[in-house]
């Protein structure tokens, strides 16, 4: 059964030398609903895989309480909670083979054998490993050996299925494909899942929900639209793509939009937080449009040739370079470096931050 | 589309390394030079030991053998023999297994010392600790006085169990080690949050992935418990053992065909054990599979077993500390066992009759040691970074010597190098050569294992800027390989100051050893100055420990300084 995953101030402070000792989470409070796949997505040492592993078992908060269904997890062994991790190093036991392997969970489960070997066979099937029973997990390939893992994982039907980095192995197209993988299984399944990764693309694809961190706090959790067109932060907005910010002064409020001021232009920005005075605005390079006449007044910089866009580096009138793509840049007019342009603004895609 | 790329000529695999010895003649040479050597130094005297055994009055006879079986007592040598190297090698494995997993899987409190300490055994003589148990539980024995056992017994089976157990664990500890390091935590960790108790973890996973290490630790510590010479001839009693007999024969009763028949069937066994080890047991070890190397994590274990395992590891340690202990108190007590007034009478004698041998016994290891350094790193580059037909055979012929008892090398080397053109005997290059030859798998191993540590393309990089391949050589891969060069050094060293077993045979009047003057004071009961004698013995190996350190640590600390 899937069940509510809830983290209530969770803190793990690790031993340093030096007394004070590392806070490697710092007050974290989330709630995962049933059936609903979570990414904690950050930078290296943002405390992401500490938490996977606080909900886990294999560390224990220092503070704070784990709750998984209705139950306080947080001083349980790991053996005792009803978790399955996918690792990184996929971490498949050598010396069984793959059968053996997927149904290693199962040995502490009541299950008689001959629904053990049928579980173990469907749950490969599911996964496309039909007919690799028999193998030794080093007989297989890299994304082969992933599945096995993964395979490991759900045939025990875990109330919380957890990711610690499960691609970071794979070369690109592997990656792209097995994620895509991960969630058409997680979601037939309707299996609560939590996935850390720092790879916001990998984020983007698989999440109900993007919890971003920071440093062991939580800086936004939201779902990926809201993630990447409304970062609650700089740091989200600057780690999740290319950003640019433009400085602006907010006029006036209406009804939840603000209007601001920016280079002498006027722009709505919709759905914007509650800022008066000097202000940035949020603009992904995508929605930026470069054009002959009418704008912001820049100059081009350089331009690089991505085959599906062209990324433009201009120079706005205060001497700040931003970032422009103009999409399709076979059909579209090309500007060359020391050209002088116009930059207009995608207003339904704009966002407002404090500076 | 796919556009059809021009065959690329790949080297060939079957023909590998004629082309390249031809182009190379640095090479050539080299490899000719090292051969020749491993042939005359380490299979001819073999070779002799065995055809004098199935020759013994110049014609083909099995004879010798046939005696040998014949009578009860030497039949009963070999299985002794085989008796003590099951149980040395059962226990050793066992106390190996308790530290390497106390030391890698559980948090248990003083890991770094018990890590040190346990080192301990392997720089030390190698009856020393037969010595000490003498002292301690022998006839005069202060625990046996003090228990007032008049009839306890520690000269034969227990005893050598005892002695070799404590001597030689730390062969099983240094292989179980990196076996465990070498299992990803990932493994057990996943087996935890699939609802395994720890207990299943240990027995579904720790323990099968140790297996083939666990074969490889007894293995190893069988071969060395069968060639081992001193600890027998001392503590032996009754018990008697191949190695002991074999020397008895060849040098007490100048039977020499039975002397090499026993040597034969010594080998035999122990080359047995050896190629298991090596070409069996080793391909059976599981490689983890793919994912970055993650850092050792501890699981929580339960304090009974941390507890458990702290005791444990304590008691040994305790025993080979007691064990130093009392022969440091030997030498300087009066009379062991009967007057404990303090007294530097035995450094007097000791140093009156051991003076020429300490002095002997350094210039031979001095001289030895570069040259075995050298010639180990030699062959360790060659098999590493170039192909060459045999190259395989002078793998194994090289790494020989640590399954070839050293009672046979020295039978070899007196039936070899007694007559010209190589009339050896009685010379320091006799000494010498032994040492050489019989230290440098150590040093090849480690100079091996630090060349494969060695990304090729760092070398490739120093060519492709245009340096030549020797000025590579001198100035990227020997100063990687350092380390590794500089503790093979000191292990040749070590070894070679406390080799007993083949120089026993080759010492003379001009050139003695210290290990041998140690032996027979213990034998004649001068237990004060063979005290005295070992504690110069650890004190000189300890010392060359230091020095090895010292500049290794430079090495390091001016590598990071750049």
């Amino acid at each position: 059964m899937p069940q509510r995953v809830e983290l209530r101030e969770l803190v793990k402070i690790f031993p340093a030398p030096g007394g004070s000792g590392v806070r490697a989470v710092d007050g974290v409070n989330l709630t995962i609903q049933p059936g609903e796949m979570v990414t904690f997505l950050g930078p290296s040492g943002c405390g992401k895989t500490t938490t996977l592993r606080m909900v886990a078992g294999f560390e224990m908060p220092s503070s704070g309480q784990i709750f998984i269904g209705n139950e306080d997890v947080s001083t349980k062994a790991p053996n005792e909670r009803d978790t399955a991790m996918v690792f990184q190093s996929y971490a498949l036991f050598p010396h069984m083979t793959v059968e053996e392997n997927v149904g290693y969970g199962l040995r502490f489960r009541k299950v008689s054998k001959a629904e053990a070997a049928e579980r173990v066979q469907r749950i490969m099937d599911l996964v496309g490993l039909k007919g690799l029973g028999k193998r030794a997990p080093g007989q297989l390939s890299g994304g082969q050996q992933q599945r096995v893992a993964l395979a490991r994982a759900l045939v025990v039907e875990p109330q919380v299925l957890l990711f610690d980095e499960p691609l970071s192995n794979l070369d690109a197209k592997l990656r792209e494909y097995m994620r895509e993988e991960i969630r058409r299984v997680q979601q037939e399944l309707g299996i609560t899942a939590i996935y850390v990764t720092h790879d916001q693309s990998e984020a983007m694809a698989l999440s109900d929900r993007i919890v971003v961190m920071n440093a062991g706090r939580i800086e936004q959790v939201g779902s990926p639209q809201e993630i990447y067109l409304r970062p609650a932060t700089r740091f989200v907005a600057d780690f999740i793509g290319k950003v640019n910010f433009l400085p602006c002064k907010v006029l006036r409020r209406e009804n939840g939009s603000a209007v601001v001021e920016s280079f002498g232009r006027q722009i709505t920005v919709h759905d914007a937080p509650k800022i008066d005075g000097e202000a940035s605005l949020v603009v992904r390079p995508e929605a930026m449009f470069l054009e002959k006449e009418a704008g912001i007044p820049v100059s081009v910089v350089s331009r690089v040739y991505l085959g599906s866009a062209m990324e433009y580096r201009v120079k706005l009138p205060n001497g700040d370079e931003v970032t422009v793509y103009q999409s399709n840049p076979n059909l579209a007019e090309v500007f060359e470096a020391g050209q002088e342009a116009f930059v207009k603004l995608d207003s339904h895609a704009v966002h407002l931050l404090p500076n | 589309m796919a556009v059809a790329q021009p065959r690329r000529r790949r080297p060939r695999l079957g023909g590998v390394g004629w082309w390249q010895l031809k182009q190379d003649p640095i090479l050539l040479l080299t490899v000719l030079l090292v051969s020749a050597a491993l042939l005359i130094f380490i299979v001819y005297p073999l070779v002799r030991v065995f055809w004098l055994s199935i020759n013994p009055r110049g014609e083909f006879t099995l004879d010798v053998y046939r005696q040998i079986l014949d009578s009860w007592w030497l039949r009963q040598s070999f299985y002794n023999s085989l008796l003590l190297g099951v149980l040395t090698a059962t226990f050793s494995t066992l106390i190996g297994f308790i530290f390497a997993f106390a030391l890698n899987r559980t948090d248990m409190p003083l890991k770094g010392f018990f890590g040190q300490m346990v080192q301990l055994p392997m720089i030390s003589p190698p009856f020393m600790f037969t010595l000490s148990v003498i002292l301690l539980l022998g006839r005069n024995g202060i625990v046996t006085k003090a228990l007032g056992l008049s009839n306890f017994n520690i000269y034969g089976l227990n005893g050598l169990v005892l002695v070799q157990t404590i001597s030689m664990f730390p062969i099983a500890f240094n292989t179980l080690n990196g076996v465990l390091q070498a299992i990803n935590p990932d493994l057990e960790e996943g087996a935890l949050d699939l609802g395994a108790s720890r207990w299943h973890v240990f027995r579904s996973i720790t323990l099968p992935l140790s297996i083939p290490g666990l074969a490889s630790a007894w293995l190893l510590v069988f071969v060395n418990s069968l060639a081992d010479f001193a600890n027998p001839m001392v503590l032996g009693g009754t018990f008697d053992v191949l190695s002991v007999q074999a020397y008895l024969q060849f040098t007490g009763m100048f039977n020499f065909p039975r002397g090499t028949a026993l040597a034969v069937m010594l080998l035999l066994p122990a080359m047995t054990a050896f190629m298991v080890q090596r070409y069996w047991v080793a391909r059976k070890s599981y490689v983890t599979v793919t994912g970055k190397p993650s850092s050792p994590r501890i699981l929580k274990v339960s304090p009974w077993l941390r507890w458990g395992l702290f005791a444990s590891c304590s008691l040994i340690i305790l025993v080979i500390l007691a064990f130093y202990g009392t022969v440091v108190a030997g030498a300087f007590v009066k009379t062991w066992g009967v007057d404990f007034t303090f007294t530097m009478e035995h450094w007097r004698y000791a140093w009156d009759v051991g003076a020429d041998s300490i002095k002997s016994t350094l210039t031979l290891a001095a001289i030895a040691t570069p040259i075995t350094g050298v010639f180990a790193m030699v062959v360790a580059v060659i098999l590493v970074r170039k192909q060459f037909p045999g190259k395989k055979i002078l793998a194994f012929v090289s790494m020989l010597a640590f399954a070839v008892p050293g009672t046979v090398v020295g039978i070899g080397y007196i039936l070899a190098f007694n007559e010209p053109p190589l009339l050896l005997s009685g010379t320091a290059l006799i000494i010498v050569l032994c040492f050489v030859f019989r230290e440098m798998p150590v040093g090849i191993e480690s100079g091996v294992a630090s060349l494969m540590q060695i990304d090729k393309s760092i070398e490739e990089a120093s060519t492709n800027l245009g340096a030549s391949s020797s000025y590579t050589f001198a100035k990227i891969t020997l100063p990687l390989i350092k380390p590794a060069f500089l503790s093979g050094l000191f292990f040749a060293f070590a070894r070679s100051m406390t080799a007993v077993s083949a120089i026993i045979f080759l010492v003379s009047a001009r050139w003695h050893h210290l290990t041998v003057l140690i032996l027979s004071q213990t034998e004649i009961m001068r237990l004060g100055a063979a005290s005295v004698l070992s504690l110069i013995l650890i004190i000189i190996v300890l010392g060359a420990f230091a020095l090895m350190r010292l500049a290794v640590g430079d090495t390091i600390n001016r590598q990071l300084a750049k």
